[in-house]
């Protein structure tokens, strides 16, 4: 080992996360509830274990005594280990409507109604057509429309590296993508690439549903510009602001999900509405319900996933009613997805390892649950198993 | 307290070493009469492990993905991960370089996402200023780990942190070792390049 070698390792040794004690509290509180393979001697450690989840029960108290809470009352009650219960160990079917598009570390994967799956190859990111008969995908320098078979209609390989494309709708003829902090629009067909914008920051990009190709996208200063793709003829921009981790359509409204707040913008780029978390939870994300579905007009049904501590929940937000909890757990969830009809919300719980379909109007109360969910996007590798990401659910069988 | 000996067939004695992650050999050997009391079924003997290992394993995560939260969840998801897969593993094979597999993949792949998507509050969590002196790390030298990319900082977070040899880290990442060579060689260079104060 040489004298520097030395000093980095040294400087290395001293590094502290912050808030590390905190942190190992929460995860260990985590950890512990889960369940872990083989027979556990509990003898000795009940006690332990019965302390350990009434102070955690504790903690959810305020979920299910609040009014917000009552929905959830009935299945979380003592239930706080990060796991649904009795989760069905492999994913069987899909609740409602449409098929799933999900990108995993071996590539994107078509789930169909009755649970069988396909791997669609070796790209890194997938999107699906208007009418789920086709997926765009991504991967270092290529962008290619497939079919759901993993048949590729046709390629495009640019010289940077390609990602976050979108398909336009209902028509299906445009396809928007970000090459480096560029934006690009290419034909439905593969043909008619070009450029629409520079300095644009590495959020997709999102089309407002109808004929006119009105695409929006975020600036690399945080600013919120539509414009029509064809004409790019300029619909509205915003102000420079804070950073922006998604944009959605909901009719002719977007709802602009950044750091910490929602925000709902009228066709215009007005500012309707503005929703921020509880004090001290943090915002990871929010997906707002497709519009025409049940979604209400002024904006719809959003699921906004918070973090406080060790404990995530999943809330349902709308203009002008107050936001309910749809589902609390420790541990982090992933963005969650709409079914197409807006009646199903599935919810990755990355620190459970499981998928949950959450039925927000009404319905059982109890999720359907999936367990072993990195395992079945990773056959052959169930040690090295990452959590899948889904990309998209589709009206599609 | 958990660490008595008795019905966990030895568990307390591994615990007593008061081993955490160094001395290879003999953490070693604690660490495999623990994975094999926890796969008889025993609670002390996971959360020994967990004791054991989280901060490190944590830490590394957080070298990587420089953001606070993301480590405590890819750290959170890595234990679960193996607790999950603890029936699967080989006792023979050692416990800690397996779990420190599957914490610093998680957080390449998280800061390879990163780079593709912004996320919420990244400008808020992601980078970590000079004035952020908890971190306990020189602020030159973290800005200058910042400027690798997140392959290189896990090579560099796996040798120097970790204490793993080039041959070691080659197999966790699944890569040539000549590959892992030119990474810890290049982001070497690239701290030296910018840190002749600290690094000499």
């Amino acid at each position: 080992m040489t004298d520097r070698d030395r000093r980095l390792r040294d400087a290395l040794q001293g590094v502290r996360v912050p808030d590390e004690t905190a942190a190992e509290d929460r995860a260990w509180r985590v950890v512990a509830a889960a369940p872990v393979t083989g027979p556990r001697v509990a003898a000795g450690r009940r006690h332990r274990r019965r302390a350990l989840q009434a102070a955690l029960a504790l903690a959810l108290i305020a979920l299910v005594v609040s009014p917000a809470g009552a929905s959830v009352r009935h299945w979380v009650a003592a239930r706080i280990e990060p796991g649904a219960p009795r989760a069905k160990p492999v994913l069987s079917s899909l609740p409602g409507v449409g098929s799933l598009l999900v990108d995993s570390a071996q590539g994107p994967w078509v789930v169909h109604p009755d649970g069988s799956k396909r791997l669609l190859g070796r790209w890194r990111e997938a999107s699906w057509s208007p009418h789920g008969r086709f997926a765009v995908v991504t991967g270092g320098h290529e962008l290619a429309a497939i079919e759901p078979d993993g048949t590729a209609r046709w390629t495009l390989t640019r010289p940077g590296r390609v990602g976050e494309a979108r398909w336009n709708g209902p028509d299906g003829y445009r396809i928007a993508y970000l090459e480096g902090s560029a934006l690009r629009v290419v034909a439905g067909d593969g043909t008619g690439d070009r450029g629409l914008a520079r300095n644009v920051a590495r959020v997709a990009p999102a089309w407002r549903p109808g004929p006119a190709h009105v695409l929006a996208y975020v600036t690399d200063r945080g600013a919120v510009v539509a414009v029509r793709a064809d004409s790019r003829r300029g619909v509205f921009a915003t102000g420079p602001g804070d950073a922006v981790a998604s944009l959605q359509w909901v009719g002719d409204r977007l709802l602009v999900t950044r750091a910490n707040r929602l925000q709902l913008l009228g066709p215009s780029g007005k500012l309707l509405w503005t929703w921020a978390p509880p004090p001290g939870a943090r915002l990871r994300s929010a997906t707002a319900a497709p519009a025409g579905g049940t979604a209400a007009p002024d904006g719809g049904r959003v699921a906004a996933v918070v973090r406080q501590g060790s404990t995530s929940r999943v809330l349902l937000v709308s203009k002008g009613h107050a936001a309910r909890v749809l589902f609390a757990g420790p541990g982090a969830f992933a963005p969650p997805r709409w079914s197409p009809d807006g009646a199903w919300l599935l919810l990755p719980w990355r620190s459970a390892d499981q998928w949950l379909f959450l039925h927000p109007a009404g319905g059982p109360p109890k999720p359907h649950a999936v367990a072993n969910v990195a395992a079945q996007f990773s056959p052959g590798d169930p040690t090295g198993a990452r959590f899948p990401t889904v990309a998209g659910w589709s009206r599609s069988r | 307290m958990l660490w008595s000996g008795g019905e966990d067939g030895g568990v307390g004695a591994a615990l007593r070493l008061g081993v955490e992650d160094g001395a290879a050999g003999t953490a070693s050997r604690g660490d495999a009469t623990l994975v094999r009391a926890a796969q008889r079924g025993s609670e002390e003997a996971v959360e020994a492990l967990f004791r054991r290992h989280w901060r490190r394993a944590h830490r590394a995560a957080y070298l990587i993905v420089r953001d606070a939260d993301a480590a405590e969840d890819i750290a959170q998801e890595g234990f679960l991960a193996a607790l999950r897969a603890l029936d699967r593993f080989d006792r023979r094979r050692p416990f800690r370089p397996w779990l420190h597999r599957i914490v610093v993949n998680r957080a390449i792949d998280h800061a390879r996402a990163r780079a593709l998507r912004r996320e919420v509050g990244e400008e808020a969590a992601g980078e970590i200023t000079a004035a952020d002196g908890e971190v306990g790390l020189d602020p030159d030298l973290y800005a200058a780990l910042a400027q690798l990319d997140a392959e290189q900082r896990a090579a560099i977070v796996l040798r120097h942190l970790l204490g793993y040899t080039p041959g070691e880290i080659a197999r966790m990442l699944d890569l040539p070792r000549g590959t892992v060579n030119s990474r810890l060689r290049r982001g070497l260079d690239r701290l030296a390049a910018s840190l002749d104060g600290v690094l000499g």
